[in-house]
């Protein structure tokens, strides 16, 4: 394929995949980001497009697995956003039911952060994963294409984030006593 | 709340990226090569993205009635709203009692005929899926009540008993949960969008269940007050006005479709590019123009519904009356034929722009054949009646299954569907085997046999099978959410997270 032909071919990848590469990044680091991460997976896609394998998953798939190599170079940036974005999230909740007690607005406030702090603590590659199935909702297939890894093994990390997740929403006894005491 | 439903509910909202911004983005990228016209290369819609079809979506708000685990004090019971409405895991003190025909004045059964073997006889078209459910009727799915005439296309009601020995169950935790007086009983009534379900026990101490699709609590509450169990059957002493007792028939025939897909085989343009098949098998062959089939439940009241009075045009094309409607844009049309309650569909896309008169062509195109010209028609892999048993042999290798376990009825379906939706039904069945044999072993107070069982669904995450079960259609999440309920006991087994969750459940075997 000549180079005209492979930049006709990575810009009909553009025109079809642009809009969802960016709000994929967007949602993860901020419209400020995204745009450099969208111009530097189409970067990426022109120069080595020879190895997308329509074998191991389309195209999309591809672009969208460049694009989280790059975002995890600014995995700082996506904490605080996250951050942002729940304190915004718990204050419109207070805001709808201002008669919500104040001891349950410590609780959720509380079990949001400790629940942000979990997800600060993932892995990469975990943190991958969940952002991809709920965020984007991909399946299991869906998010193994795109991370070049076995459909089990998603499966697996998908268990594993709930569990740890999930003990995030148990604060230990002491805590407990601590904060009501 | 599920975990993930948690993280989802901070997705954060952005911008799209604007038309400036993406045309200078271009620019810098790719200089001035021009907005590619749609070429021929389109990866066709998954089946779940493919517009609605009454069969499709009652499948989903069945579902949705059906992906509620309950725990209660005789263990796990997934509760259907689907081919099955209760699948006790334990011994109960009473047998449960079915639900049956009842005292009521019942609507004229629905013949429920078997869909057209269809082929379109031009050249270079060939069929590359075809999916279909082909359900008996059974007198044990509970009673069905809806406004006179209009099932299934307007609100429905489904009533089953649960015995006398099951206070354990719970109606689902959904938030819209509230409580109504049916001439003294109390009604437990939970909402979420059009679905409703709805418990109460009698003062004998009979425990009933409901699910409904557009009813409201008014008539739940009506209908609970008329709802008796006579030691057989559920009988319905007071049917509100205007409502009937829709047949068994009829409401085997909503789990009575078939879909076929056919594509023209034209390569994409040029090979090179988007030209991957998808590696999970999931969606098609790419290729320029497809046409698919769709026979379902639901007739002319089904046309009224999807074709609004002022779109569509009656036509007669091949002896076939005929109304055929097209999706502005052009690259879309499709044809309803209209055959007593059944509604034949045929859809013709294109990758660039199909003509009514293109289509109708093709339409014209369309033969009825016998069984076994259809089925060798099919694609390599495709699963019929007779090859079932064997795939299904196939599948079970290295699987573990519980002591007794019984694939017979995944193994003898008489639908003909790919081999993924056979790997979807076998997984779930599987799964739904292991979680009936854990908490029968609590039961019994057996640790040792709970713990295997317990050893068994931790494992599903390496399960084989998953890699086969419909890739792409989640079914391999929801068999994952289903052993989550046993190997982590923090889970809320009443926390659904749709859509996944609403994929199916233990009554979907």
């Amino acid at each position: 394929m000549s180079d005209d032909d492979t930049r006709a071919t990575v810009a009909g990848w553009f025109d079809r995949y642009v809009d969802d590469v960016h709000t994929y990044a967007a949602r993860r680091v901020g419209p400020e980001l995204a745009r450099d991460v969208v111009a530097d997976t189409f970067r990426i896609a022109l120069e080595q497009h020879r190895r997308y394998d329509p074998a191991q998953g389309d195209v999309r798939a591809w672009l969208f697995g460049i694009a989280t190599n790059l975002l995890r170079r600014h995995w700082r940036t996506e904490s605080r956003r996250l951050r942002a974005t729940a304190r915004s999230a718990g204050r419109a909740t207070t805001e709808i039911d201002p008669l919500l007690r104040a001891v349950e607005r410590v609780d959720a406030v509380r079990e949001l952060d400790a629940l942000l702090d979990e997800i600060d603590a993932l892995d990469p590659g975990d943190r991958d994963v969940l952002v991809l199935t709920a965020w984007e909702d991909m399946t299991s297939a869906e998010v193994a294409a795109v991370l070049g890894i076995p459909a089990g093994t998603v499966r697996s990390r998908l268990n594993r984030i709930r569990t740890r997740l999930r003990a995030s929403r148990t604060p230990a006894p002491a805590a407990l006593e601590a904060d009501h005491g | 709340m599920d975990e993930l439903a948690r993280f989802a509910d901070l997705k954060p909202v952005v911008p799209a990226l604007g038309k400036a911004d993406r045309a200078a983005l271009r620019r810098e990228l790719f200089g001035d090569i021009a907005v590619a016209r749609p070429s021929g290369d389109v990866t066709l819609l998954r089946l779940d993205q493919r517009g609605d079809r009454p069969g499709r979506r009652r499948r989903g708000v069945l579902a949705a009635a059906a992906a509620v685990a309950v725990a209660g004090g005789l263990g796990v019971v997934l509760v259907s709203g689907g081919a099955d409405d209760i699948v006790p895991s334990a011994p109960t003190t009473g047998a449960v009692p079915t639900t049956s025909a009842p005292s009521s004045p019942v609507a004229a059964a629905a013949e429920v005929p078997v869909p057209p073997r269809v082929l379109v006889d031009a050249p270079g078209w060939s069929v590359y899926d075809v999916y279909e459910v082909l359900a008996e009727p059974r007198a044990d799915r509970g009673v069905v009540l809806a406004p006179a005439g209009t099932f299934p296309l307007g609100p429905w009601v489904r009533v089953a008993a649960r015995g006398s020995s099951t206070p354990g169950v719970t109606t689902p935790a959904w938030p819209d949960t509230s409580s109504v007086d049916a001439d003294g009983l109390v009604v437990t009534v939970s909402r979420m969008d059009q679905l409703s379900t709805a418990t109460w026990s009698t003062p004998d101490g009979m425990f009933f269940s409901l699910d409904g699709w557009d009813v409201t609590a008014d008539d739940i509450r009506a209908l609970a007050a008329g709802i008796a169990y006579d030691g057989v059957a559920v009988t319905v002493s007071a049917v509100p006005d205007g409502w009937e007792v829709v047949s068994p028939e009829q409401v085997a025939a909503l789990d009575h479709w078939n879909e076929t897909y056919f594509t023209d085989g034209t390569p994409s343009a040029p090979p090179s590019t988007l030209a991957g098949s998808d590696p999970t098998g999931d969606a098609p062959m790419i290729s320029r123009r497809t046409l698919s089939t769709h026979f379902y439940y639901g007739g002319e009241s089904a046309l009224r519904r999807r074709v609004a009075p002022d779109e569509g045009e009656r036509l007669v094309v091949a002896g076939e009356d005929v109304v055929i409607s097209q999706e502005e844009g052009g690259t879309y049309v499709r044809i309803h034929v209209i055959r007593g309650d059944w509604t034949w569909e045929v859809d013709v896309q294109d990758a660039v722009a199909v003509t009514r008169e293109e289509a109708l062509a093709l339409f014209a195109q369309l033969r009825e054949v016998d069984e076994a010209t259809w089925t060798a028609a099919l694609p390599a892999g495709t699963v019929t009646p007779a090859t079932r048993a064997a795939v299904v042999g196939e599948l079970l290798v290295g699987l573990p299954v519980p002591a007794g376990y019984d694939s017979g009825p995944v193994a003898g379906s008489l639908a003909t569907v790919s081999r993924p939706s056979v790997a979807a039904d076998l997984a779930v069945s599987v799964a739904c085997a292991w979680l009936d044999e854990w908490a029968l072993a609590g039961d019994m107070g057996d640790a040792e046999r709970r713990q295997g069982a317990a050893d068994a669904l931790a494992g599903v995450p390496d399960w084989p099978i998953l890699d086969e079960a419909a890739p792409g259609d989640g079914w391999d999440e929801m068999v994952l959410e289903m052993a989550l309920v046993v190997t982590d006991p923090s889970v809320d087994p009443l926390a659904t997270t749709p859509p996944r969750a609403q994929l199916g459940s233990c009554g979907e075997r």
